[in-house]
């Protein structure tokens, strides 16, 4: 077999901004560009991007806001300039970028798809051609002969998508997928994309989901600070990239932590059945007792959220102490304004699977809930049930 | 690849087509008079001048048996096409920001399309004014229409050429658009279009006849009121030059500029 075509490489691409805040400054822009001088720049929005799309291999892209993933997107589709390096594209590049993007209010819907083809490249025959599909697909009756300005932003969106995808392109650029319209139309949407996929289209998705990522994407590209930080395996780079968010999120707490000076309630310890491991295994159907300590800097009995959550985060069941009308329990002396609590559930009918115990600290009011500390529970069992948990039953 | 040329030509024409049509709808929809008001506001002001000139200063052409009017007309339509031609032209990209902000197109095309749509809406008032001062009975040599056509021709391309360098620094520099202003009524009193060039002062003609303008105005007028088309044929040669030049450094002002829009808009 055969490699599969190039559609997209970039090579060395780079992208900066001039500085252009002052009128001088604009000045030594304008005689620089007309020079062919290096212009006087501002700031590095994209800095030697390498990057290849094959036929049929679509590619995420991820990063956090402001990275330069926008300013990638649309030096891809050719609105940006790149300062240095190449950009080579081989195919008909459509962008669901800026749905509606050339259109006029003043326009009819029929007048607006005219120009918004017109604007994609295409031929006024083509044009003509794809005009019955287009009006099939937007499904916006007959308010195409209205001027635009009188259509919900449901419908200018509708209009928008049928013109952007009626050029059977062969790189679709798009971010976030497809969330536009009613449920209707995002189902058309959504079959829309199945059937350009499988028909060996290539995507170019800028999603924050990374689920959707891993889901749509044979590989992706983390951009950060402008650079590319990882590439490869989609999934490889979506779990790099969870690490580095859960690693900055540690770092953003660490300054905050020195124990004895905090000033709001913090469990301090944690067990399951007096285990103190992250992990605890607990087969189907046993008793599993939560217990652990509060500190309360204030000295006032604090309360205590207890929550099972799935491992995906799907809450299964969650409650505070005082709304049963439990009391924590000072400990003696040595200990200084520490609570302790037991939480038992005396039969645990949870299913086989992985699932979090989170104990939330809370006020003495059970208002406001504070810090948490997580234990990863899992549940072993044969139970062909389906579900999250064994409710008590029998048949008749 | 010239297929692939002649594709990207074809799709240029029909963006062009529509950007014009654009340009022609939106520019007076939703008034209630619509076209009138394009091709209306010429006339007003030839009204205005053969009030103060003739009827207020008693003003006299010497040497010629056309009216004021008719002699204003010639120059007043070409001009106004012009002016208005750069004056919109000019702020052609910057007013379709989010356009080139968003979408990949030929943004010169933007710039073509206002050129031409005010030369269109200002050709159509003086092919109806010619008509209405032929009715009237004025000695209009219609022979000398080609020549007509041709320094309209020339007009168009010095009106290219000046908006699309005028269109480019107006993105970096946004003092170009208001500037205009007062630069064409300068131009416009300097230019023979309330008199005739053969009026100006000997010492000071040569220094009017370096605007190029002059260069299109005064073949209108042999042509059509002196009858002489031959020779203002021959006097359309300069100009034309000359707008083939400055439009081909303007291109490249603009091609220049272009990549870097995206960046000050």
């Amino acid at each position: 077999m055969s490699a599969p075509r190039t559609l997209i490489r970039l090579q060395g691409v780079g992208k900066s901004y001039p500085t252009a805040s002052t009128v001088g400054a604009r000045l030594r822009t304008l005689g620089a560009l007309l020079a062919g001088r290096p212009l006087p720049v501002a700031f590095h929005a994209l800095t030697s991007i390498d990057l290849e799309v094959h036929a049929g291999e679509s590619l995420g892209i991820i990063g956090v806001n402001g990275a330069g993933k926008s300013t990638l997107l649309k030096a891809i589709t050719g609105v940006v300039h790149p300062s240095c390096g190449q950009i080579t594209l081989a195919g008909r590049v459509s962008a669901l970028l800026e749905l509606g993007a050339g259109f006029h209010p003043e326009h009819t819907g029929r007048q607006n798809i005219f120009l918004a083809a017109a604007l994609m490249g295409l031929p006024e025959h083509e044009i003509r051609a794809r005009v019955p599909d287009i009006l099939a697909f937007a499904d916006i009756g007959e308010h195409i002969d209205q001027p635009l300005k009188h259509y919900s932003s449901g419908m200018v969106v509708r209009l928008g998508f049928a013109v952007a995808t009626c050029v059977a392109p062969d790189i679709l650029i798009t971010d976030e997928i497809l969330s536009v319209g009613d449920e209707s139309f995002q189902r058309k949407c959504s079959a829309w994309m199945e059937n350009y996929l499988a028909g060996g289209g290539t995507l170019l998705l800028c999603s924050h989901i990374l689920y959707h990522i891993e889901k749509l994407c044979r590989h992706a590209a983390w951009i950060h600070d402008g650079r590319i930080r990882a590439y490869g395996e989609a999934s490889a780079v979506c779990r790099e990239y969870i690490a580095w968010h859960e690693a900055r999120q540690v770092e953003e707490k660490a300054p905050a932590a020195p124990a004895a000076t905090v000033d709001f309630n913090v469990v301090k310890h944690l067990t399951l059945n007096g285990s103190a491991e992250e992990t605890f295994t607990l087969a189907m159907g046993e008793a599993l007792e939560v217990a652990g300590t509060v500190f309360a800097p204030d000295g006032r009995a604090p309360a205590v959220a207890i929550g099972i959550v799935k491992a995906d985060g799907q809450p299964v069941y969650g409650t505070v102490s005082d709304i049963d009308g439990y009391q924590l329990q000072p400990l003696p002396a040595p200990a200084d304004r520490l609570f302790a609590f037991t939480f038992v559930l005396p039969e645990l009918d949870l299913l086989p699977g992985h699932y979090e115990v989170r104990a939330h600290a809370m006020d003495a009011e059970g208002y406001r809930l504070f810090d948490a500390i997580i234990h990863r529970l899992v549940v072993t069992g044969t139970s062909r049930d389906m579900g999250v948990y064994r409710l008590p039953h029998y048949w008749r | 690849m010239p297929i692939a040329l002649l594709a990207r030509a074809r799709a240029s024409t029909t963006l062009l087509r529509s950007f014009v049509r654009r340009e022609l709808t939106t520019r007076y929809a939703g008034t209630l008079l619509g076209g009138v008001w394009a091709l209306g506001q010429p006339v007003l002001l030839l009204a205005i001048y053969a009030f103060v000139f003739r009827t207020v200063f008693k003003v006299q052409i010497p040497d010629t048996n056309v009216s004021f009017v008719t002699l204003v007309a010639c120059a007043l339509w070409p001009w106004m096409a012009f002016q208005e031609a750069v004056q919109r032209g000019t702020v052609a990209i910057t007013a379709n920001a989010e356009l080139v902000r968003k979408i990949r197109f030929p943004h010169h095309l933007l710039v073509y399309a206002a050129v031409l749509g005010s030369f269109i809406i200002h050709g159509a008032g003086f092919i109806a004014v010619a008509l209405v001062l032929a009715l009237a009975g004025e000695p209009l040599h219609l022979a000398g229409l080609p020549v007509v056509l041709a320094a309209w021709a020339v007009a168009l391309l010095l009106a290219l050429a000046v908006a699309l360098a005028t269109a480019a620094l107006q993105v970096v520099i946004k003092d170009v658009e208001p500037a205009l202003g007062p630069l064409f009524m300068l131009l416009f009193y300097a230019t023979p279009v309330l008199y005739p060039l053969s009026m100006v002062p000997d010492m000071l003609r040569p220094w009017v006849a370096l605007n190029p303008f002059v260069h299109v105005v005064e073949p209108i007028r042999a042509a059509l009121l002196d009858g002489e088309a031959l020779a203002a044929f021959a006097d359309l040669w300069p100009p034309t030059l000359l707008a083939l030049v400055l439009l081909a450094c303007s291109r490249w002002l603009f091609r220049r500029l272009a990549v870097y829009f995206q960046d000050f808009l």
